[in-house]
C-alpha cells in the first residue's frame, strides 16, 4: 500500500484534496473517494474503455492512470456534462438515437464522442468508428451508437 | 384497436439514467462498513484438496473473515434436483481452472489479496481430461468419481424412419462441425454485495436473469429460509444467458458477511468473470442429411457431443433445446438425434444466447448450403421448401401458432438482392449467405413458469408497476412500461417500474427461455386490464354510467358519447379512496396446455413451448488475398417477432445479435492450454469493434401470435443465431469451400487458401 501523498484535482469544476497512495488509480479515486460512480469499470486492463473520463481535455483511461500523475489536472467525467442542467447534445442524442442498452459502456462512449465532436465538429462515419472502436459495447453492435454521434455532432454544431 | 403507446419507437424509461451517470449497478453500491471479498480460486484443473491452512491469512491485519468449504453447509446447488452436483466452494476436489477454494473480507481489497496469498493449500495434482472424446475412453480421469463415468447426459430420440427417410434422398451427406467455448461478455464484471443482518435476513444486490433462481439456490446452498433472503432490483450491466444460475460471488460474499458481521463486496476481475461462471458449450455435431435432388430434406440423423466442462449447469437445456427447435424449423419426417455432454476439467458450461441451438443451426446451415452446391440448388430455395408453416403439428405434436419464417426469408431475399449478388459471386473472394434462426419463447419451468404482476395507483393518480421481470440491457423495462401505459390510457412517464425485486414483486421466469415479451409481458398486460376494470368501475359510479360507456385514454375516463364528461385519474383514485377502495391491478399468465420436458432423457412429446420465433440474416463478406481476413460488408436481417412493441429497441436487438452472431462465426473462441483459457480478456478475446461492424438493415415481420401480448413473442435472439450460420456461409460460398469449425479465423482461411 505504501505511504500515501495528497493531490489536488479539479473534478467536473469542484476542487478536491485527496490522499492518494502510489499505486491508486484514477478510477478508484472518482468512483470511491469522490462516489463519482458513473464511470465504470468493465476490464481493468484499459482494453473496454468503459472507464473513459478526461483529464486536461484528453480522453484517457481511468483505471490505467495514476491518481498521483493528474495532480492539479482537471478531469471531467460523465457527471460533469450536464452539470448545470439540460442534457449536453450528445448525451440527448443517445437518448433519441435508442444508442443506450445495458448502459454500462455509455459513460464512456459518451465522454469519447463528446471529445470527437468538440475537436472535429464534422466527423465522417469513419471518424466516429475509428473513437468508438476504442469503446466495447456486447449490446447493441455500435449501429446507433454511430448514429447517435453523428447526430450528436450535428446537434453540437447547431448549438453554437 | 388503435394502440397509441405499443407500436411505437418510445425512448427508454431507463436511458436518461444511463447517460448521466445515475444509473445504479452492482458494483456501485457501497454500504457502512463494507468489506471487500476475494475468492481463492485453483489454479490446477484436477486435484484433490488435502488441506486448507488460513491461519497466516485470519491474521493479517485489515482481515476480517476467511471462509472455506467447512464454514459453509457444504450443500450443492443445480438447477434441478438430479444435476446439483456443484459445490459454491470447492469441498474434496478442484475440476477446473478457477474453481472458487476459498474466500476472504478484508478492510480493503489490497488486504483482501494479500490474504489470498497466505492461504496455504495442499493440493494433491490428479490427472486431468480436457478432450471430451478422450474423456469418454476407458481408463480417463473421472471429473465425477462417484458417477463412474464421465457422461453426464447420454440419450437418443427418434421420429419416423431413419432408413426409410434416407432410402429416398438422391443425396446424402455427412459432415463433422466444432465450435469452440465462448464468453458472455457482459460488459459489466460479475459482482456481488451481500449484507447479512443480525435479524438473520440477508440482504442481497446481485446482477442478475432471474432472481427468485438465485434466491432459491442460496437459500439452498446457505441453508437459509427463502423468504429471508432478499435480492433487491438492480441495473444490469447485460447478461446473454450467463447470469442465469447462483455463481459463488453471491454465496461467498453472503457466507463471508455472516462470519465478518458487516457487508460485503465480492467483485470478479474480467478474467475470472471469462473463466469461473460459465461458458458457451463447445459442440461436436454430426450430421447426416437425405436430400432429394430438387432440395426437399429427407432425414436427418444428429449426434452431438457437448463438452460440459466440469459440472452439469444447464446439461439438459443445452442439449435438449437445440432439439425442439430443430423440429420447428424445417419440415423433416425423419429425424433421430443423439445427445451426449461429457464432463472435462474446464469451466462449466452452461446458457448463452439460444442455449445449444445456435451451435446446431451453425452445422445444419453450413452442411445445407453445402449440399445445395452439390445439387446444384440455391441455399434460399432449398430453405422456402422444407420451411415450417403456421398452423404445422411438428413430428413431437406441438402445434406452431404462428410462423413468420417464409414471409422472413422472402423479405431478406428481396431486400438483400439475394439472386443477382449469388449469381454474380462465383470466381470473386466476395461471397453472400444466408442463415436462419428459430427460439421458443418460454417452457416450462414448473412453479417459475407462471409470471406475476402488480398493478399500484398511487395518491396522484400515478402508477407503480410491479414485476418480477427484469432488464438487462433489452428494454424489458419499457416493453413492460408500453403495455401498462396503452391499457391503462396513461403516459409512460405516469408509470414506474420495479422490477426483479424478490421481496416486493411477484414470482416470474425470469430473462432466459426468451419469454419476458411473452409471458411476463400477458402478466402486465393481465395486471393492466384488471386496474383498468376497477378504475372504470369508480368511475361508471361516479359519473353514473355503464362501464361499458366508458372509455380510458390521455390521463382520464371520458363517456364516449359525450367526452366532455370525464375523470382523471387522480379524481377516480381519490373517489375510490373515499369509497374504501385502492386500485391495485392483479395479473399473472401462464402459457396453457404446455407440456413438462424431461430434459435429461429428451423427452419433448407435446407443446413443449406455446410460441416459436424466427429470424432470417443475410451476410455478405470480401475475404482480404493477403491477411486473410474476412470484412463483412453487409448484412439483412429480418424476424418474425410477433408485434413489435417497441421496434427501435428491436433493430436494437437486431444490429446487437448481428454483432455476436458474426463475431462468433468469425473471431470469438477460447484458446486453450492445459485447460487454461490462455485469452481470457478483451486484449485476447476477439469482439468485434465498431470498426467491424457492417450496416444491419432490419426488417420487423410480425406474424401476431394469437397468444403473445398485442401478438408479440420473443425479439432479437434469432438473429443472433442466423448471423453465425450466414457469415459462415458466406465465407463458403466466397471460397467456395467448406469450413468445419467456427470461428473461421485468418489461419483457416489461409489454409483452404494456399492449399488451393
Amino acid at each position: 500500500m505504501g505511504k500515501k501523498q495528497q493531490i489536488t484535482l479539479k473534478v467536473n469544476g469542484e476542487d478536491w484534496e485527496v490522499d492518494v497512495a502510489n499505486n491508486t488509480t484514477l478510477l478508484d479515486v472518482l468512483r470511491e473517494d469522490l462516489n463519482l460512480i458513473g464511470t465504470k469499470e468493465g476490464c481493468d486492463d484499459g482494453s473496454c474503455g468503459a472507464c473513459t473520463v478526461m483529464i486536461n481535455g484528453t480522453p484517457a483511461l481511468s483505471c490505467l492512470t495514476l491518481a498521483v500523475e493528474c495532480n492539479g489536472f482537471e478531469i471531467t467525467t460523465i457527471e460533469g456534462l450536464n452539470k448545470d442542467g439540460p442534457l449536453e447534445p450528445m448525451q440527448q442524442s443517445f437518448i433519441e438515437k435508442d444508442a443506450v442498452q445495458c448502459g454500462f459502456c455509455t459513460s464512456g462512449m459518451i465522454i469519447g464522442a463528446k471529445h470527437l465532436v468538440d475537436n472535429n465538429p464534422n466527423p465522417t462515419d469513419e471518424d466516429v468508428r475509428e473513437r468508438l472502436s476504442g469503446h466495447i459495447c456486447r449490446c447493441t453492435g455500435y449501429v446507433k451508437a454511430i448514429e447517435a454521434v453523428m447526430d450528436g455532432a450535428l446537434k453540437t454544431r447547431q448549438s453554437r | 384497436m388503435t394502440k397509441s403507446v405499443v407500436g411505437k419507437s418510445v425512448t427508454r424509461v431507463d436511458s436518461f439514467n444511463k447517460v448521466t451517470g445515475n444509473a445504479y449497478y452492482t458494483g456501485d453500491v457501497k454500504l457502512h462498513g463494507m468489506l471487500h471479498g476475494k475468492i481463492l480460486m485453483s489454479p490446477h484443473p484436477h486435484a484433490r484438496i488435502n488441506n486448507i491452512n488460513i491461519s497466516r491469512a485470519v491474521k493479517l491485519p485489515g482481515v476480517k473473515a476467511v471462509i472455506t468449504s467447512i464454514d459453509t453447509p457444504q450443500k450443492k446447488f443445480g438447477i434441478f434436483s438430479s444435476t446439483r452436483d456443484q459445490y459454491p466452494i470447492a469441498y474434496d476436489k478442484v475440476r477446473f481452472v478457477g474453481e472458487p477454494v476459498a474466500a476472504v473480507a478484508a478492510v480493503d481489497l489490497e488486504t483482501a489479496e494479500e490474504a489470498l496469498r497466505l492461504i496455504d493449500v495442499d493440493y494433491e495434482i490428479l490427472p486431468a481430461v480436457f478432450d471430451p472424446k478422450e474423456a469418454l475412453q476407458e481408463g480417463a480421469p473421472q471429473v465425477h468419481e462417484e458417477a463412474g463415468h464421465n457422461r453426464c447426459l447420454d440419450y437418443t430420440v427418434t421420429y419416423g424412419d431413419l432408413n426409410d427417410g434416407f432410402a429416398k434422398a438422391d443425396l446424402i451427406r455427412e459432415d463433422t462441425f466444432k465450435t469452440e467455448a465462448l464468453a458472455h461478455c457482459q460488459l459489466e464484471p460479475y459482482v456481488a454485495v451481500a449484507n447479512f443482518l443480525p435479524t438473520g435476513k440477508l440482504e442481497v444486490w446481485v446482477p442478475s436473469q432471474s432472481p427468485f433462481t438465485k434466491r432459491a439456490a442460496l437459500a439452498r446452498t446457505m441453508q437459509m429460509n427463502l423468504s429471508d433472503i432478499r435480492i433487491h432490483a438492480i441495473d444490469i450491466g447485460g447478461a446473454f444467458g450467463g447470469l442465469s444460475e447462483m455463481g459463488s460471488a453471491e454465496f461467498c460474499a453472503a457466507m463471508l458477511s455472516k462470519k465478518a458481521k458487516r457487508p460485503v463486496k465480492v467483485a470478479f476481475s474480467r478474467e475470472q468473470t471469462m473463466i469461473a461462471y460459465r461458458q458457451k458449450h463447445p459442440m461436436e455435431i454430426t450430421i447426416k442429411t437425405g436430400m432429394t435432388k430438387d432440395g426437399l430434406i429427407t432425414a436427418k440423423d444428429i449426434q452431438i457431443l457437448a463438452d460440459g466442462g466440469a459440472y452439469q449447469s444447464t446439461a439438459g437445456i443445452a442439449l435438449t433445446v437445440p432439439l425442439i427447435m430443430f423440429l420447428g424449423l424445417y419440415r423433416i419426417p425423419n429425424v433421430s438425434y443423439k445427445a451426449l455432454r461429457v464432463y472435462t476439467n474446464k469451466g462449466p458450461r452452461g446458457a448463452m444466447r439460444g442455449h445449444g441451438n445456435q451451435q446446431l443451426r451453425f452445422a445444419d446451415g453450413a452442411q445445407m448450403d453445402l449440399m445445395a452446391r452439390e445439387l446444384g440448388l440455391d441455399p434460399l430455395e432449398v430453405r422456402l421448401k422444407n420451411a415450417v408453416q403456421t398452423g404445422d403439428v411438428l413430428l413431437n405434436g406441438a402445434k406452431v401458432y404462428s410462423c413468420g419464417f417464409t414471409e422472413c426469408l422472402e423479405k431478406v431475399a428481396e431486400k438483400s438482392g439475394w439472386k443477382e449478388k449469388r449469381e454474380s459471386s462465383p470466381g470473386t473472394l466476395k461471397g453472400i449467405g444466408i442463415g436462419t434462426g428459430i427460439h421458443i419463447c418460454g417452457f416450462d419451468l414448473g412453479i417459475r413458469s407462471t409470471s406475476g404482476a402488480i398493478i399500484k395507483f398511487n395518491e396522484d393518480g400515478k402508477v407503480s408497476l410491479l414485476t418480477g421481470n427484469i432488464d438487462n440491457g433489452q428494454g424489458n423495462k419499457t416493453m413492460h412500461t408500453q403495455i401498462a401505459a396503452e391499457i391503462l390510457g396513461l403516459p409512460l412517464e405516469d408509470i414506474n417500474i420495479i422490477c426483479g425485486d424478490t421481496d416486493l414483486t411477484p414470482l416470474d421466469p425470469g430473462t432466459y427461455t426468451m419469454s419476458s415479451a411473452y409471458i411476463s409481458g400477458n402478466a402486465v398486460l393481465q395486471a393492466s386490464l384488471d386496474a383498468r376494470n376497477q378504475l372504470l368501475t369508480i368511475a361508471a359510479n361516479e359519473l353514473n354510467v355503464g362501464t361499458s360507456e366508458l372509455e380510458i385514454a390521455d390521463g382520464r375516463v371520458f363517456i364516449k358519447e359525450n367526452p366532455e364528461r370525464h375523470m382523471r385519474m387522480k379524481e377516480i383514485i381519490w373517489a375510490g379512496y373515499k369509497a374504501g377502495k385502492h386500485v391495485i391491478g392483479r395479473g399473472e399468465w401462464r402459457p396453457s396446455n404446455v407440456t413438462p420436458v424431461d430434459w435429461m432423457n429428451g423427452k419433448i412429446d407435446g407443446q413443449p413451448t406455446k410460441a416459436y420465433s424466427y429470424g432470417v440474416v443475410v451476410a455478405e463478406v470480401e475475404v482480404d488475398p493477403v491477411t486473410y481476413k474476412v470484412k463483412v460488408t453487409k448484412t439483412t436481417a429480418a424476424h418474425d417477432c410477433g408485434y413489435a412493441i417497441n421496434p427501435k429497441a428491436i433493430e436494437g436487438q437486431f444490429e446487437g445479435s448481428v454483432a455476436f452472431g458474426i463475431g462468433q462465426a468469425l473471431s470469438e473462441g477460447f484458446v486453450w492450454e492445459n485447460g487454461r483459457a490462455l485469452n481470457a480478456g478483451f486484449l485476447g478475446y476477439k469482439l468485434y469493434l465498431a470498426e467491424d461492424m457492417p450496416p444491419v438493415e432490419s426488417i420487423i415481420v410480425e406474424s401476431e401470435d394469437p397468444f403473445g401480448p398485442f401478438g408479440a413473442k420473443e425479439a432479437g435472439v434469432t438473429v443472433s443465431i442466423a448471423a453465425v450460420e450466414a457469415a459462415v456461409n458466406a465465407v463458403q460460398d466466397a471460397l467456395q469451400a467448406k469450413f468445419d469449425s467456427i470461428p473461421i479465423t485468418p489461419e483457416k482461411i489461409q489454409q483452404i487458401i494456399t492449399k488451393g
